[in-house]
């Protein structure tokens, strides 16, 4: 083969997980609008563009199911069909098996899950066929795929009501067929037959006389006779028959009217037909989909990230080493004069570090995503959620063209899922409690993210009932987070802090939903590890709002640069709050061993970072020191060190895995000189010095 | 054939360096360069050995120093004192030395078996011995001082996870 097909796979997975998600997304806008026709037409473009990818691939069955998803799109897109939210569910459903497919065209051993699946797509292959002769999909009772529904035209209905008053009764007959049932069809025609001989067949669906309509498994009839029940299911029993389910019909308006089929040709022009005159629509959109897909392929490259991470460290040290030679032209400049050819070099060094920078911007650019790739996967999230829940809640996404590093993005979706299942669960009210409380039924949900300076914001706002000041306490006290005289001196907004402490969500505490034993920590902890903060405010019965603040990227961060132990440390700015100068006296012992010093109204406990790397003190009794005050979980550490040196942007290389080294080194950086420095992770050093102190 | 003999002779061919005024050789396919001894970082809690990190062109690798390695007596770095970069195992580490000396061309059959005893060195790390006319030339396994290396890594950071 001249081409590498695991290459051509890979795409297709990407590709499928793009699709899936815009299916997902122009679906959920469908529900809101059903007349969105771009929405409908771009679920088609991607059902169609799966099909046909899978194909290539050699995914068979995955192509068959979009096919007949496709057929089914066509149908509702052509008819101008109108989307209920029982179809949308439909659609989910099966975006949920094609994502079943996909994970387990991953996953060789998921033999008997596939069995399952495959199960499911058949079913649901039945429901997209039923969907697409015209009928609605039914309504969330039993399994997908029962009874097709009736559905009456004019002459039909005229049909019922002579019947009915020449004193037949009318009954809709179901009846599903053993799955491995032997013609289908065959047996379908001997039920009607056997029904003639007692009564009247006026219609069945799927429709038994057109033959482009295969029958499936199940099929409905009705009938009217003026036998009763069991003499009618006597003769509707034949074999390989699974069930026969009769119920007799009082009101016809039960039944759904077809929603006016255009005849292809003979209707009045469509604004289909205007548009494009002799082509069918669904050619007219895939052509035009093509177009646009070609352009858009032509004008990207998909590259690994690893390639992207290597080309940015490289870009980074190309920018430390022009500073060096920058230096050394500079001192040939001064040594030999100007004029001459030294000051030529050390212009062109400076125009070349314009273009390093540039380089640099722009491979760092290449790497950022869009959010919001991340916030559409909520919509789906907030909407089952709400359903699950029967909650109103309109989801606003804003600001999801802000982009981010793709390391960030990656890691950043957990943490905001969680946020945002724990508005919809906990945060808004029912639509019940809304009224009551005064508000629209429909909750607010808002999603929001903006550039502030170096950083990123994300907000997670809802209107709902808020945080509950005093159940926070109380649990805080149960669970043994704070003890009361703790509590006592603790500060409202302080006491709200109290939710990202580990332990405070407890396993009381979980639902189906949130809760799943992991807390707002372990949400704070994710992202201060991608150097991040989270803030919290809220206002009892207006709702709660929580801020993230993220860095544009991990590759590059912002650091103090410290000195301790005769080495130059470096500390993410993120972490540091502030830097303080005392005396060596003003540290005093708890427990023997702690140290701790006064700030403001705190006691933080402290840290030697010279005995720590070198084993050695220097320094005692008066002599003023510097501390640099570094955070993490909103908890607070003062670490000694004997200079501040700078602040300046580092590039985060890994150490290599050979060395075994302490836990509190994150990586190392190389400065402008040349020279490696160790990067110390806040982290852990918190930990050691509560460690030392409790 | 002219490719493997070029190989063949490469295999034979040792860089010999001294270190506490004795020979020492490694196979010169695993040395990646030689370069001048700089001032390392240290990196806190590592392995007694590691003198530290130093930045080979941007890439941040660790060195080691083998006197110590070989509990020899140690000695403040001078002008001839090299960090000889060999790459094994797809992982690039220093190896601090008291200077490099030449490219050995070692016949084969010059090369003993480590002795049984009789050296300060454990004999695991000791691939050969090579004759050469008024000296021997002690032939380092690589690959041995860096397995001990990681098993003495696991070690503790099995001990530690243990406490």
């Amino acid at each position: 083969m001249t081409f590498d097909t695991q290459n051509y796979i890979e795409l297709f997975y990407q590709d499928a997980d793009e699709h899936l998600q815009i299916m997902t997304d122009a679906l959920l806008d469908l529900e809101r609008n059903p007349g969105d026709k771009e929405a409908l037409a771009s679920v088609f473009r991607s059902a169609h563009t799966m099909k046909s990818s899978s194909a290539m691939v050699g995914f068979m069955h995955v192509s068959e199911f979009t096919h007949r998803m496709e057929d089914m799109i066509g149908y509702l897109r052509d008819n101008d069909v109108p989307i209920t939210s029982d179809m949308v569910t439909v659609f989910f459903k099966g975006f949920d098996v094609l994502k079943e497919m996909l994970s387990q065209l991953q996953d060789e051993a998921a033999e008997a899950k596939r069995n399952q699946t495959n199960h499911s797509a058949k079913d649901l292959i039945k429901v997209f066929e039923s969907i697409a002769n015209g009928d609605a999909p039914a309504p969330e009772d039993g399994p997908v795929g029962d009874r097709p529904r009736i559905r009456l035209n004019e002459e039909n209905r005229n049909r019922v009501e002579e019947l009915r008053l020449s004193g037949e009764s009318i009954f809709e007959i179901s009846i599903r067929f053993c799955d491995d049932v032997q013609m289908a069809a065959t047996r379908a025609f001997l039920v009607i037959n056997n029904l003639a001989r007692i009564g009247t067949v006026i219609l069945t669906a799927p429709d038994l006389d057109d033959e482009s309509q295969s029958v499936v498994l199940d099929f409905s009839i009705l009938f009217s006779s003026k036998e009763k029940e069991p003499a009618i299911r006597k003769q509707a029993e034949v074999s390989e028959i699974e069930r026969v389910e009769i119920r007799e019909v009082t009101d016809i308006e039960q039944f759904e009217w077809p929603h006016s089929k255009p005849e292809a040709s003979s209707a009045a022009p469509s604004k289909e037909n205007f548009e494009a005159p002799g082509d069918s629509p669904a050619l007219e959109a895939i052509t035009s989909f093509d177009r646009r897909e070609d352009h858009s392929r032509n004008n990207t490259v998909r590259v690994s990230i690893e390639k992207l991470d290597r080309l940015l460290n490289l870009a980074a040290e190309m920018v430390i080493h022009r500073g060096r030679i920058h230096e050394i032209a500079q001192q040939l400049v001064l040594h030999n004069g100007k004029g001459g050819l030294e000051e030529e070099i050390l212009d062109s060094i400076t125009q070349q570090g314009l273009f390093l920078t540039q380089l640099q911007e722009t491979i760092m650019e290449s790497r950022m995503v869009p959010i919001g790739m991340v916030f559409s996967r909520f919509r789906r999230v907030v909407r089952d959620l709400a359903h699950a829940h029967n909650k109103k809640v309109n989801l606003v996404l804003e600001g999801e063209e802000t982009e981010l590093d793709k390391k960030i993005i990656d890691q950043i979706g957990d943490p905001l899922m969680h946020m945002v299942r724990n508005a919809v669960d906990h945060g808004l009210e029912t639509p019940g409690e809304r009224r009551a409380a005064g508000k629209s039924e429909e909750g607010l949900l808002h999603l929001n993210a903006f550039h502030q300076g170096n950083n990123i914001l994300i907000s997670i706002r809802d209107d709902g009932r808020g945080l509950n000041l005093e159940a926070i306490k109380k649990k805080a006290l149960e669970n043994g987070i704070v003890n009361s005289e703790e509590m006592a001196s603790m500060a409202p907004k302080e006491c709200l802090q109290l939710i990202f402490r580990p332990g405070f969500s407890t396993a009381e505490q979980i639902t189906d939903i949130s809760g799943r034993g992991v807390g707002m920590d372990v949400v704070r902890r994710s992202i201060e590890a991608l150097g991040g903060s989270v803030e919290l405010e809220t206002e009892a019965g207006r709702g709660a709002a929580f801020w993230i603040k993220l860095p544009l990227t991990l590759a590059i961060i912002q650091a103090l640069l410290v000195e301790a132990g005769g080495e130059i440390y470096a500390l993410p700015i993120s972490n540091v709050s502030e830097t303080i100068r005392i005396r060596r006296s003003d540290v005093f012992s708890v427990n023997g061993t702690g140290k701790v010093i006064r700030l403001r109204d705190d006691v933080v406990p402290i840290l030697n970072l010279d005995s720590l790397v070198a084993a050695s003190s220097n320094g005692a009794g008066d002599e003023l020191c510097y501390v640099a005050v570094i955070r993490h979980g909103g908890q607070y550490a003062g670490l000694i060190v004997d200079r501040m040196v700078n602040e300046q942007e580092i590039v985060i290389k890994s150490l290599s895995g050979d060395i075994a080294c302490a836990s509190y080194i994150a990586g190392a950086a190389i400065l402008g000189n040349g020279r490696v420095i160790l990067i110390l992770d806040a982290a852990s050093l918190v930990e050691q010095t509560l460690g030392a102190v409790v | 054939m002219a490719e493997k003999k070029k190989l063949e002779e490469q295999m034979n061919q040792f860089v010999s360096f001294v270190l506490h005024g004795e020979e020492y050789g490694v196979p010169i396919l695993c040395v990646q360069e030689i370069i001048r001894y700089e001032t390392l970082t240290r990196v806190p809690q590592s392995l007694p050995y590691v003198d530290g990190v130093l930045n080979l062109r941007g890439q941040v690798i660790p060195v080691i120093n083998l006197r110590r390695k070989f509990e020899l007596p140690e000695r403040e770095p001078d002008k001839s004192t090299r960090i000889v970069v060999v790459e094994v195992q797809g992982r690039i580490m220093g190896m601090v030395v008291d200077e490099v000396s030449e490219v050995l061309q070692v016949n084969m059959d010059e090369i003993a078996p480590p002795p049984p005893m009789g050296t300060h060195l454990r004999t695991d790390f000791i691939s050969g011995m090579a004759k050469m006319q008024d000296s021997l030339v002690i032939l380092l396994e690589i690959d041995k001082i860096l397995t001990t290396e990681e098993s003495v890594i696991l070690e503790q950071t099995a001990a530690s996870a243990g406490e």
